[in-house]
């Protein structure tokens, strides 16, 4: 367990993007963030496709009655320590979808939030915003402290589009410029 | 072809089959079936007249009836990248709520099979020859009555 | 592994198999070829043609705004210019081409998100950031007009509530500058880019013939030799003060449909332009009176109101009952429309086309994100995917063999049916 925990505690969340009937305002916001200007990346913020690699869990929409099933299952393959974060308003109260008949009222009505992120929808600044205050709030002080380094860049209007983008057109950009997290190599299957 | 042209070709192509017709100020034409038997009859003259663009089908439950609107177009004059101005028409049907069933036109415009699907859904209209009448939007173990039906909407005032 | 066997069935579901969810998609298959296709939609159902009925017409705006989060501005002008019809409303010059650049704005974004979309869906991930990164030129100056960079809440009933000064116009024109640039590269690159024409041209391909019988919209129907676009067949806004080309293109593939929304693009700049440099004075709204009093004179009417949204023809039906909240009000969205054209383009594709033929009518990601592929291994590869995996699946098996010849596709028989299903003959 030792060694999980060192490789969780080392590199940055990974996250897991789930959309549970949201208009795709808040999704595209988010997976802007994984785009140029934002790059989350950078951060060593990774987008999973697994619940089982997931450190937080992204959820937005109101929980239609069709995801709600889901979204527990999701959350229930997911390892511990794990977080979940509410992004926009229809995934933290429901928004303008509240009184709909398929749906309900946010995400906490189905599994349990750690961070609501407001706006309607979200911004890629407020969901790294979130981020941040997340793990801070977890007790995860050093990766809140290392992500936020960084944050200046993006909310100090700092760093040009065009820079943001790498010199030869074939670069591909799935690699952070930093220098390796330790662990985030060979991930352990992570099956409790 | 102006809408009234378009009009008077249709009232003589329809005369048998129609109780009423209209055009409104914004120059959509409007049909009203006398009887729903009529429907596939119907909806063949408007294809013999060119006109082959289904926009949707509408359902809106009335008190005693359910009125379903099969909403079309007549396409402009395409010419090099310029469009000249279409025709909207709507061709209204009445089914009585203690029998609502309506005959499918998928066999001439099979476009109109999501459609009829969404009716049978949302205002449970039945159309017994639909080739395919599995649930489109509603989950499968939905319990419930048709949402859009009047005793099933929770309006609040 | 099981022979092949003509029309093996595979279920697709929405999450992977082994969370053992109902399917919602099954393909027919024959080898690596799809023969058939039966679709089974699980739409983001919300119930939002059930909630609208209790909100007055200006609730619903914001309500109906929130359908989609990439065409919001869409949904609002289609609602209010159907209730500004319904009260005879004339709205003021001024503010009809305030929501045309909205509505260009939007339909460029749209666009672009889609070209990065396609470009990850045949892994191509250069292009999504590249398209995403373009796209920002937009979002920002929808942001700063609007101080959104979504759900723009332009609309309201009667015309628009925020107006353009000349900052803004001056900031438009070099935004469309910097962008015109940007497009021209994708023009010029994009449809001869060799993984391109790998996985689009020829790949899904609808014959006009089959695009009217299905009443195919948007950019879909364009690309195959259907000229449809509400802005020049029922114009609205601004639409019959500015010059612009509806693209048409013959082929009907993929590719064809990625000429023609890139050329879009470059239609929109040029209305844009045109709306930022002759936009007239003017009020912006129809009437001075707040719309609670204009809506206490709605008639016992109901309206049809059509608009070109960036997938296509989008439309509202609204009924009005003399009270402020409508008695009906029912939308279809141009995705559910082009969905039978999936189906049928599917069929004579390979498995490993399934993401870019699904992507190619630009349909929700809420939607794609919901589909699953599971197979008998009978093709001679994994037997359970999810959309990534397949994506990941297509994205090899082109590696492995370039560029291959389409399958054929004799008469398959198809059947007269909704366009939701297909038999072997």
């Amino acid at each position: 367990m030792g060694r999980i925990i060192d490789w969780a505690r080392n590199r940055s969340p990974w996250i897991l993007h789930l959309n549970c009937g949201s208009c795709n305002g808040c999704d595209i916001e988010t997976l802007d963030a994984l785009m140029p200007r934002y790059d989350i990346e950078r951060f060593g913020i990774q987008k999973k496709d697994t619940p089982r690699h997931a450190d937080i869990l992204v959820a937005t929409g109101p929980v239609t009655k069709q995801m709600a099933p889901r979204l527990e299952r999701i959350y229930e393959q997911m390892p511990e320590p794990k977080l979940v974060i509410a992004a926009g308003s229809c995934a933290s109260t429901g928004g303008v979808f509240h009184d709909c008949y398929n749906c309900h009222e946010g995400v906490d009505d189905v599994i349990p939030v750690d961070m609501y992120l407001p706006g309607c929808p979200i911004s890629p600044e407020t969901l790294i915003d979130g981020i941040v205050k997340l793990l801070e709030e977890s007790g995860q002080d050093a990766k809140a402290e290392r992500l936020a380094e960084k944050k200046p860049e993006i909310v100090e209007e700092g760093t040009p589009i065009d820079e943001a983008v790498p010199k030869e057109p074939d670069a591909d950009r799935t690699e952070t410029d930093d220098a390796p997290q330790e662990g985030a190599d060979e991930p352990e299957p992570v099956e409790v | 072809m102006n809408p009234n042209q378009l009009k008077s070709d249709l009232d003589e192509r329809l005369e048998d089959v129609i109780a009423a017709s209209g055009k409104r100020e914004d120059g959509r034409l409007e049909f009203v079936l006398a009887d729903r038997a009529d429907l596939p009859d119907g909806v063949s003259r408007i294809r013999d007249a060119g006109i082959t663009h289904l926009i949707t089908i509408t359902g809106v439950d009335g008190d005693e009836e359910i009125e379903i609107l099969y909403h079309f177009l007549k396409y402009g004059e395409y010419d090099d990248g310029d469009l000249s101005e279409g025709i909207e028409l709507t061709l209204r049907a009445i089914v009585p709520k203690e029998d609502p069933t309506i005959g499918t036109i998928t066999d001439q415009i099979p476009a109109a099979g999501l459609y009829e699907r969404e009716l049978m859904d949302m205002l449970g209209v039945e159309v017994p020859d639909h080739p395919n009448p599995e649930k489109l939007l509603l989950p499968d173990d939905y319990d419930g009555g048709p949402p859009l039906r009047a005793e099933n909407l929770e309006v609040s005032d | 592994m099981s022979e092949q066997s003509a029309g093996t069935e595979i279920p697709v579901g929405p999450q992977h198999p082994s969370l053992k969810e109902p399917a919602n998609f099954t393909l027919n298959v024959d080898g690596e070829v799809i023969t058939g296709a039966e679709m089974k939609l699980s739409y983001n159902h919300r119930g939002i043609e059930q909630a609208v009925l209790s909100k007055s017409y200006i609730e619903a705006i914001y309500l109906l705004e929130r359908i989609c989060g990439i065409c919001s501005h869409a949904h609002t002008s289609a609602f209010t210019q159907g209730v500004e019809e319904l009260l005879d409303l004339e709205v003021p010059p001024r503010a009809r081409y305030i929501r045309t650049l909205i509505g260009e704005l939007e339909r460029i974004h749209s666009h672009m998100l889609w070209l990065g979309v396609a470009g990850h869906e045949i892994g191509f991930d250069t292009l999504w950031q590249y398209a995403w990164r373009d796209r920002e030129i937009v979002m920002d100056l929808l942001e700063e007009i609007t101080g959104n960079r979504v759900h723009y809440s332009i609309n309201t009933i009667g015309g628009v509530r925020q107006d353009l000064n000349d900052d803004y116009r001056e900031a438009i024109l070099d935004g469309m500058d910097d962008l015109e640039e940007r497009i021209d590269f994708y023009r010029n690159t994009v449809p001869n880019e060799e993984t391109v024409r790998m996985r689009c041209e020829g790949v899904g391909v609808v014959s006009e013939e089959l695009a009217r019988e299905y009443c195919a919209v948007g950019a879909v129907g364009r690309a195959s030799g259907v000229p449809t676009d509400v802005r020049k067949d029922a114009p609205y806004a601004a639409y019959d003060d500015v010059d612009f080309d509806v693209i048409t293109d013959d082929r009907g593939d993929l590719l064809a449909r990625t000429v023609v929304r890139i050329e879009e693009i470059a239609q929109a700049i040029r209305i844009i332009r045109q709306v930022a440099e002759r936009i007239p004075e003017g009020d912006l709204k129809a009437s001075a009176k707040p719309p609670q009093a204009l809506l206490a004179q709605v008639p016992e009417e109901d309206v049809v109101s059509r608009y070109e949204a960036p997938r296509g023809e989008l439309v509202h039906y609204v009924r009005a009952d003399g009270t402020d909240t409508p008695a009906r009000v029912h939308i279809r969205v141009p995705t559910l429309a082009n969905w039978p054209t999936v189906v049928e383009s599917l069929k004579g594709s390979y498995i490993a086309d399934t993401p870019i033929v699904v992507a190619g009518i630009d349909p929700c990601i809420s939607c794609t994100s919901r589909i699953g592929v599971e197979t008998d291994g009978s093709h001679g590869g994994e037997n359970a995917f999810d959309l990534d995996e397949l994506r990941e699946y297509g994205i090899e098996w082109y590696d492995e063999r370039g560029n291959v010849d389409r399958p054929s596709t004799e008469d398959d028989g198809r059947t007269v049916a909704d366009g939701t299903e297909g038999e072997r003959p």
